[in-house]
């Protein structure tokens, strides 16, 4: 990313700037974590990497794609083929089991039924989650809910993790199970993983720790 | 996401609240029931007055006495009605001798087509085994309307008639049930003829056999089961044993009687000449007019009025149908704005904004699509009971009509069709804009949503 910029309610009396000129690089198969306080933009910028949220300026090369300048449609196909989220209240459909929680993304993506329960089962059993995977969210526990969204979040082989405080809803012994499976994805799969957090503590646990106050990088954008 | 997995994925958001989508879909259920209530009963007596019309003979008219005051009697005393008031007496209406008239000056144009039946009874044929039938008394001119074919003998005769004899006419069929060699011409048969007044036992000589026809037999007994046969005896006859006809004169018809008319002739010529003949008849009867309406006219007449009211009644239901597809918009929306954070989720996953406009209007079709089936149903329900129930009121009120009337509960295919897909085109449009909202909903925005 170079540049970016990121301003809110533009021409009205109101208007806002978030992120002040952001450049940073993430390379495949790098374990890195975003840190900074309340308030400080990462989340503005986490949308910008997720591709939920163009900048208003800047550049944003994905694999040598920018897609700072794509349509919704172009977003929503990256965000589905490229990015798998994780999010700290864990968002899994209510009404759908596990397995089928799983095969959500797969589903966008065009994958025949019969492949994608294959391969929902596949990352269920990666995460120790086949036991339970007819069970609907509500019968799972915090832990368990955050490993289905991990499986889910691998359906389609995106090239980047994003995970957005994963451990914030966890107590701290679920919390490291689930951060053993990131290094797990990380140093066997060589998973490419970006972690948003305010915790400098869980941010230790990564290669690389960029920092960002205030619309700022502070430091960690070069790799 | 395939239209199939749309459907299914509806049909689990349907299933999770059942009495909201009951709720929802109860203004598409009474609209359509309504529709499909009023057109299943206007089809119904449609289809049976055509039947009842066809079964006796189709091209018919009716002449029936009108009687009034004449106008000399009028003008002279225009406030006392009451003494003033004519009376129709019995020699002054229709005899069988005047349709021998009519014969003689129209000949093979007219046929005198009376039916009536006496209800089902029992008789023991040769090896006391019960049959049961049904007396029609009718005349010459239904075997003729009929196209009942005469294998042996001849048909109810005109003189049969006039004289109110003891003739019958049984089908073949029966012949072989009935008799041991199964030889019915001119052989008796006794009945238990009459009311529930009282009944008399009487000798009936087989004048005639006819061809068995089951579709002519159901029309005649009511019973699509095959199991109850139809004997023909003389209308007269039958009138005589029943106490049907109060008539002193054995001559006497009565006020009302039903002439069929040669299908190749020209309706208005037959109708000119009739009327020509019952004015020449009755040229010296003050106060007396002949009124001669034709089934077909009849018929028209029937149709464009329950056209007219089916049309109206739609009309109240597609308004019904209006308020229940608001109904079906403002759930929608509610559905939307608490499924927010879902929608989020999905759009995070990568879900296209077609797809989502897609689901929830997926979802309000087949809410739609589902009352208005279930509006079918109901509508078919009512439609029946009520037919069933309007015709055991006029069996009560006219038993001897009744008898020759076969109630047909018919739903009008048509209708059905129509209702089913305006419950389609009620979801796909009051689902729209509550889809569209969906559809247009920021990712992030919904994501926070709590």
């Amino acid at each position: 990313m170079q540049g970016i910029v990121k301003r809110f309610y533009i021409g009205k009396p109101n208007e806002l700037e978030i992120l002040h000129g952001i450049s940073l690089e993430v390379n495949k198969g790098e374990f890195v974590s975003i840190v900074g306080q309340s308030g400080s933009g990462k989340s503005t910028l986490m949308n910008i990497i997720g591709a939920l949220d163009r900048p208003t300026e800047g550049t944003y090369m994905f694999e040598n794609v920018d897609i700072s300048k794509c349509n919704d449609k172009q977003l929503s196909k990256i965000r589905n083929q490229r990015i798998g989220f994780v999010f700290q209240t864990f968002n899994l459909l209510p009404r759908l089991n596990a397995l089928k929680n799983v095969e959500m993304p797969m589903m966008y993506n065009g994958v025949k039924p019969k492949e994608r329960e294959q391969r929902a089962k596949e990352l269920l059993k990666l995460v120790g989650m086949e036991d339970r995977m007819l069970h609907k969210p509500s019968e799972l526990s915090g832990g368990q809910k955050q490993r289905v969204a991990i499986a889910r979040a691998l359906a389609n082989e995106p090239d980047i993790i994003l995970a957005d405080e994963p451990t914030g809803a966890l107590d701290s012994k679920t919390g490291h199970m689930v951060m053993d499976i990131f290094h797990k994805l990380h140093k066997e799969q060589g998973k490419t993983i970006i972690l948003i957090t305010h915790s400098r503590e869980l941010a230790e646990e990564t290669e690389r720790i960029i920092t960002i106050s205030d619309g700022m990088i502070l430091e960690g954008g070069e790799s | 996401m395939g239209v199939l997995e749309s459907i299914k994925s509806a049909l689990s958001a349907i299933v999770s609240n059942k009495l909201r989508s009951f709720l929802t879909m109860l203004g598409i259920i009474i609209g359509i029931s309504s529709v499909i209530t009023i057109t299943t009963i206007g089809n119904s007596i449609q289809k049976t007055l055509t039947r009842t019309f066809n079964d006796l003979g189709g091209t018919n008219f009716y002449a029936y006495m009108m009687w009034g005051m004449s106008e000399k009697e009028e003008s002279e005393d225009g406030e006392d009605f009451q003494e003033q008031y004519f009376e129709l007496k019995e020699e002054d209406m229709f005899t069988w001798s005047m349709f021998d008239r009519l014969e003689e000056q129209y000949p093979g144009h007219y046929e005198v087509v009376m039916a009536d039946s006496a209800g089902k009874t029992k008789l023991k044929n040769y090896n006391n085994k019960d049959l049961n039938i049904v007396i029609a008394g009718v005349t010459k001119g239904f075997f003729k309307a009929q196209k009942i074919e005469i294998l042996e003998g001849r048909s109810i005769s005109k003189r049969d008639v006039k004289e109110q004899k003891n003739a019958i006419v049984v089908t073949d069929k029966f012949a072989n049930e009935y008799f041991r060699d199964g030889n019915a011409l001119g052989k008796t048969i006794s009945l238990d003829i009459g009311s529930d007044g009282g009944k008399v036992t009487e000798e009936f000589v087989v004048v005639g056999v006819a061809k068995y026809d089951r579709q002519k037999n159901q029309d005649t007994t009511g019973d699509k089961k095959g199991k109850t046969t139809a004997v023909y005896i003389p209308y007269t006859t039958l009138q005589k044993y029943t106490g049907m006809s109060y008539y002193e004169n054995k001559d006497t018809v009565g006020e009302y009687v039903m002439i069929n008319w040669n299908p190749q002739n020209d309706e208005k010529t037959e109708r000119q000449n009739l009327e020509n003949f019952f004015a020449e008849e009755y040229a010296d009867k003050k106060g007396i007019e002949i009124q001669i309406d034709s089934t077909i006219e009849e018929l028209g007449i029937i149709n464009k009025v329950l056209n007219i009211v089916t049309i109206a009644i739609s009309v109240i239901a597609a308004i019904s149908l209006i308020v229940g597809g608001v109904g079906v918009m403002n759930i929608m929306l509610v559905s939307v704005i608490e499924r927010t954070k879902e929608i989020g989720v999905e759009k995070a996953l990568g879900a296209p904004n077609r797809l989502i406009r897609r689901q929830f209007i997926t979802e309000s079709i087949t809410i739609c699509t589902i009352g208005g089936l279930i509006g079918i149903l109901i509508g078919i329900l009512n439609g029946a009971i009520i037919g069933k129930l309007a015709g055991g009121v006029l069996a009560n009120m006219y038993p001897d009509a009744m008898n020759m009337v076969s109630i047909t509960i018919s739903p009008s295919v048509p209708a059905i069709i129509i209702s089913t897909v305006f419950s389609i085109l009620v979801g796909l449009f009051f689902g729209y804009y509550p889809a569209n909202k969906a559809a247009k909903l920021d990712p992030i925005e919904a994501l926070r949503y709590e």
